[in-house]
């Protein structure tokens, strides 16, 4: 992979960061007055402009924005208005569990949908491949909150098999990592057994089959690796969609003390300052996630850097 | 998609689906459904605040504190009376601006620091110093400070003379002077009450003990059999249930009404909540006083307490007040349910068919739903009605909006925190912040009940006062929603009228 290549990318996701980052800026202090939400009914007018002033709104908004950038030039998130201290101590606390639930959720994603796939491939046209793709359209048509409700009811409540909610050991990693997990396995089986039917019909695989080589041997030694490209494109936005966006759901439904729970915990009471620090973090996180996933695919995919040199 | 995939996948889903409306509708309860005494675990729908009992005004940090800070005063329940707890006696006005508190004696902090004059006239300075931003600014903005006469003798000033100074006490948490003073304050509570903090704070789950050396067992003050009592977050009420239900707590909290019978026991209290629509009688039709006798006669409350409530609400008798406050008037009836008179006074008024705005917001529970429900009634006796549910600030704009800028009604639902008749009535009264009506004969009696230092005489005055603006129809006042909690089925817990959750009032058994 050629450095040309990866300072582009670079370049790009700064600019993601810094647009996401300015978007959230604005709508956070667009859509209503941050004071008049986060104090309760019946303040007064004085403790409104109290807050305001403590905050730094009754700035002009030019002076807010540049102050804003200043201080996420320097990674300085500011003081969460809720928990009363510094935001990137919070999210940082929280990081590693969505993390954690991430890769579980992926694992599992890929140790379930991957072999479905194939095995749907291999028997396509059977009732096997029926099956197999019937399962997976029901895994990836599941929504999250309601998946993750009925595996609590049937594993916790009424099987006592595993725990409701929380964080603790692995028993509690299980039914949310599930939760996330399977509905992707879906979406992944479906996209190996297209793939892998596409290359098994490719005209190298014919050759290889012609020449008298058996099917696991032109699975494992072509088809397989070229399956990865596409597979791999797919996980860099399941990953980036699960970052910011499910895992909100499934960490709440579960009370998961990851960054998704956080962040509806900071909108329900409106900590502005909260919220842009999470959507910056998310926002970093997603970049160079799709960075990691690029620079994967350019090591199986020598197409890719032949084009990047 | 090829048929065959089609016709499974269709048969995979039903079959799930109606696995799933089995497993969902389920009310048996699991044997492991039981707490104990060793340890009490609750789950709130929302992680708690910093611990400083005196910053914020959010109901998870008072159920975590409530057990280890004290007040001077607090409220018996049901009854709402006042009672001393640090204070020895009710206080006295001992001149316009000045109430006398005598404290009791022989009480410390967890940490070692005595309970005092000090101590509490620092605390007193703390929660009304304007620099400290405290969230109950607003029940305390009277208080102008406190002063220290003596060891055990503290002198509470205000800043006009305050009829309702030993109301306010039951708000203002005693707090160590010189751990108020450290910056992690609000992460190590230290308190004088029967539970003391061990660990959590923020994020996370809160763990309390017993206080052994609790000063209240002498004094006759339940001291608390449960010995450790742990608090965490479960935001999503399905699982909050189910964690009951499994056994990993013992007690929830904010259930809706729709899942009430779905718990092994449910606790309910009459609450301080009163859900009301102010109607806008100085501008537009409901300036007519027929128009709002008519928004009145239009509802049926009792359906909606029986319908949107599941019977988990008391009709209000045309009054916003908790029925355990000062002033309320028990001889006061709600306006019936009657669309013919409703009809009839629209009519008269000339407003069939003429269109009135009612606004809410979504911060309520089942704010969107009641003002949907009300906009019906009020379509069905002859009015076109616009709902607007906006966004929180736009909503507060409506809310405190005067004149013509006011809707014709907003939706709120105030709280009688203070159990006294003075925050509904200066709702009414014209000077008030939310208030658009005016009504000298009610100006008066407010104005004559703020100076009314007799409880009884007081609460006479407010009764006439709502007795008038129930007649003017300056509110719709609905209901009182009933606070609904889950619980194992041997915890044994009164819930109180106030929401409080005093730990040491629960018992297990067995």
């Amino acid at each position: 992979m050629s450095w040309p290549y990866v300072a582009r990318r670079i370049a790009h996701g700064l600019a993601v960061v810094v647009l996401v980052s300015v978007v959230v800026f604005f709508v956070t202090r667009v859509l209503g007055d941050p004071a008049k939400k986060m104090l309760p009914i019946g303040s007064t007018p004085e403790q409104y402009e109290q807050f305001r002033e403590r905050l730094g709104l009754d700035r002009p908004i030019a002076a807010q924005f540049a102050s804003f950038l200043g201080d996420t030039a320097r990674l300085e998130l500011g003081d969460s208005i809720w928990q009363e201290r510094p935001a990137r101590d919070i999210i940082f606390e929280r990081l590693p569990n969505s993390l954690l639930l991430l890769t579980a959720s992926m694992l599992i994603a890929l140790a379930v949908g991957i072999p479905l796939g194939l095995i749907a491939a291999i028997r396509a046209g059977t009732w096997i491949d029926t099956t197999t793709v019937t399962s997976s359209l029901v895994a990836l048509s599941l929504p999250q909150f309601w998946f993750g409700a009925i595996l609590i009811l049937l594993f916790a409540v009424t099987l006592n098999w595993l725990p409701t909610s929380g964080t603790g050991g692995i028993e509690h990693l299980v039914l949310p990592a599930l939760a996330l997990g399977l509905p992707i396995a879906g979406k992944v089986a479906q996209m190996t057994r297209s793939s892998v039917l596409d290359e098994l019909q490719s005209q190298y695989a014919l050759a290889a089959r012609a020449k008298g080589f058996g099917q696991a041997y032109v699975m494992r030694r072509h088809v397989l690796r070229n399956t990865l490209v596409p597979l791999t494109s797919f996980l860099s936005v399941e990953a980036a969609r699960t970052l910011a966006g499910a895992s909100v759901v499934v960490e709440t439904v579960f009370a998961f003390p990851g960054i998704g729970y956080l962040a509806v915990e900071a909108l329900r009471r409106d900590d502005i300052i909260l919220v842009q620090a999470i959507v910056l973090v998310v926002a970093i996180l997603v970049v160079f996630s799709n960075l990691l996933f690029d620079m994967f695919q350019a090591r199986i995919d020598p197409r890719i850097r032949l084009g990047g040199s | 998609m090829r048929f065959s995939v089609r016709v499974c996948t269709v048969a995979v889903f039903a079959v799930v689906a109606v696995a799933a409306t089995s497993a969902s509708t389920t009310t048996a309860a699991p044997q492991t459904s039981f707490a104990s005494n060793a340890l009490v675990r609750i789950a709130v729908p929302s992680e708690v605040p910093p611990l400083d009992p005196q910053k914020r005004d959010n109901l998870w940090l008072r159920i975590a504190t409530d057990s280890i800070y004290q007040p001077l005063l607090e409220r018996a329940s049901p009854s709402g009376r006042l009672q001393p707890i640090l204070a020895e006696t009710l206080p006295k006005q001992i001149r316009p601006r000045v109430w006398r508190f005598k404290l009791r004696k022989g009480i410390t902090f967890t940490n070692g620091e005595p309970f005092n004059a000090r101590a509490a006239a620092l605390s007193i300075a703390r929660i009304v110093d304007k620099n400290f931003e405290s969230e109950w600014a607003s029940l305390v903005e009277t208080i102008a400070g406190a002063r220290a006469r003596g060891t055990h003798t503290v002198d509470v000033v205000t800043r006009t003379p305050d009829v309702l100074l030993p109301s306010r006490m039951p708000v203002i948490k005693m707090v160590p002077p010189n751990a108020a003073r450290r910056d992690d304050f609000a992460t190590r509570p230290v308190g004088t009450g029967p539970y003391r903090w061990v660990s959590g704070s923020g994020l996370g789950p809160i763990a309390l003990t017993r206080n052994t050396r609790y000063w209240g067992a002498r004094a006759g003050l339940p001291a608390g059999t449960i010995q450790r009592v742990l608090i965490r977050a479960i935001p999503d009420v399905s699982t909050r249930i189910s964690a009951l239900k499994a056994g990993e707590v013992d007690l929830v909290t904010v259930l809706p009404p729709d899942s009430a019978g779905n718990v092994p026991k449910a606790i309910t209290a009459a609450g301080i909540e009163n859900p009301t629509v102010v109607l806008n009688s100085m501008a537009g039709l409901t300036a007519d006083v027929r128009v709002r006798r008519a928004l009145n006669y239009a509802v049926d409350k009792q359906a909606i307490a029986r319908q949107l409530f599941r019977g988990y609400a008391d009709v209000s008798r045309c009054q916003g007040i908790a029925p355990a406050s000062v002033g309320y008037n028990v001889n006061l009836k709600p306006y019936a349910y009657d669309v013919a008179r409703a009809r009839q006074l629209l009519q008269q008024a000339g407003a069939i068919g003429k269109t009135v705005t009612l606004v809410s917001s979504d911060v309520f529970t089942k704010g969107r739903e009641l003002a949907q429900v009300i906009a019906a009634y009020w379509e069905a006796a002859g009015l076109n009605v616009k709902v607007e549910v906006p966004e929180f600030s736009a909503y507060l704009d409506a809310l405190y909006a005067k004149g013509a800028a006011h809707p014709d009604g907003v939706y709120v639902s105030t709280s009688t925190d203070l159990l006294d008749g003075s925050a509904a009535a200066r709702q009414l009264a014209s000077d008030g912040i939310q208030s658009v009506y005016r009504n000298p004969q009610v100006d008066r009696l407010f104005t004559q009940a703020a100076a009314q230092g007799d409880v009884d005489k007081r609460a006479a005055i407010y009764k006439q006062l709502f007795s008038t603006a129930c007649n003017d129809a300056a509110l719709l006042n609905l209901l009182h929603p009933r606070d609904i909690y889950g619980a194992a089925r041997n915890l044994n817990w009164a819930a109180r009228f106030d929401s409080k959750m005093f730990f040491e009032t629960m018992t297990v058994r067995g």
